[in-house]
Parts: structure tokens; sequence; C-alpha cells
């Protein structure tokens, strides 16, 4: 039973541990892009290619698992 | 059999103690623009952000479905929710120029949908192997 609990959590400090560094990736890149003079313009062109390239990629998993 | 049970359980605990110390949330450091309003400035960092949190959300569901901790229905169920938080955050851009104000209030709905999705997924992709 408390290996289970232990497990739960464990588990929970991982999956949110992912999600921060998924995150702090995309914020890495935006952070790059304006460190080398980009403006919000191109910046923002290139996080809404990142955000569709994510979505289409987490659609393509969804649908080969099915 | 019991001692390497307790010997992988504690590594674990030690690389979830390790990920959760060495990810600490990276700030947003976006281009200032004197020739824009603040209410431009703050609508375009509210923006961002919500891409930014729907854009990790959506891989993580891709990890989590790669990784089988998430059903295909369940995760098409989350998706859906992005997809539309994307539209709502396009839409949001849309207003930058005409209407900073609306843009920001816009942007900041999106991400507040987008961050509570996240926490959701989260919370799926292991309370559902309980």
């Amino acid at each position: 039973m408390i290996d289970q609990q232990m497990a739960f959590l464990i588990g929970k400090a991982i999956d949110a541990a992912i999600t921060l560094n998924n995150r702090n990736l995309v914020v890495d890149h935006i952070n790059q892009q304006a460190a080398a003079g980009k403006s919000y313009e191109e910046i923002s062109a290139s996080l809404d290619q990142m955000m569709d390239d994510a979505i289409a990629a987490a659609q393509k998993s969804i649908d080969n698992a099915k | 059999m019991k001692t390497l049970q307790t010997l992988k359980f504690y590594s674990l605990l030690l690389l979830a103690v390790l990920l959760a110390s060495c990810a600490a949330p990276t700030q947003l450091q976006l281009p200032q623009d004197s020739s824009v309003s603040s209410n431009v400035q703050a609508a375009r960092t509210t923006i961002t952000e919500a891409k930014t949190v729907i854009t990790a959300a959506a891989q993580t569901i891709q990890q989590d479905v790669d990784n089988k901790v998430m059903t295909g229905a369940e995760a098409q169920k989350y998706l859906d929710e992005l997809k539309k938080a994307r539209d709502n955050v396009k839409a949001a851009e849309g207003l930058l120029t005409s209407d900073p104000l609306s843009a920001k209030s816009k942007a900041e709905l999106a991400n507040r949908l987008a961050v509570a999705l996240q926490r959701e997924l989260t919370a799926a992709a292991k309370g559902g192997s309980q």
C-alpha cells in the first residue's frame, strides 16, 4: 500500500518535472531568438509554427494509438 | 527480489527529487519595443505565455500517448481543448493592434485554460493507472 502511494507520488513528481522541462525548452527557444535580435513578429511566427507542429505531432501519436 | 524492488524504488525517488529541483521555470524575455504601447507589450507577453503553455501541453500529450500512460481517447479529449485554446490565442493576436486590452484579456483566458488543462493532464496520466 505504501509502495503504491509512493509510486504514485514519484510518478506525479516525474510528470510535473517533464511538463516543466517542456515549457522551459520552449521558453529557451524564444529567449534565444530575442537575444539574437529577432522582432516580436518573427518570434511569434516561429512560436506559432512550434505550437502547430506540437499539436500535429500529438494528433499523429493519438491516431497511431487508436 | 524485495531488496531489488526497494533499490529500484529509491532510485526513482532520487530521480524525481533531482528532476524537480533542477527544473525551475525559465523566465520569458521578449524584446522590448518602444514603438508600441505598454498595453500592446503586455498583451504580447500574455499571448506568448499562452502559446508556450499550449505547445508544452501538446508535447506532454504526445509523450503520454507514446509512453502509453494515457489512452488515445483520453488524449484526444485534452488535445481538442488545446486546439480551442490555440484558436482563442490566435484570435487574441488578431486584436493586438486594434484592441490590445481585449487581446490581453482573451489571451489570459486561453492561458488559464491551458494551464488548468496541463494540470489535469498530469493528474490524468498517472491517476488513470491507480
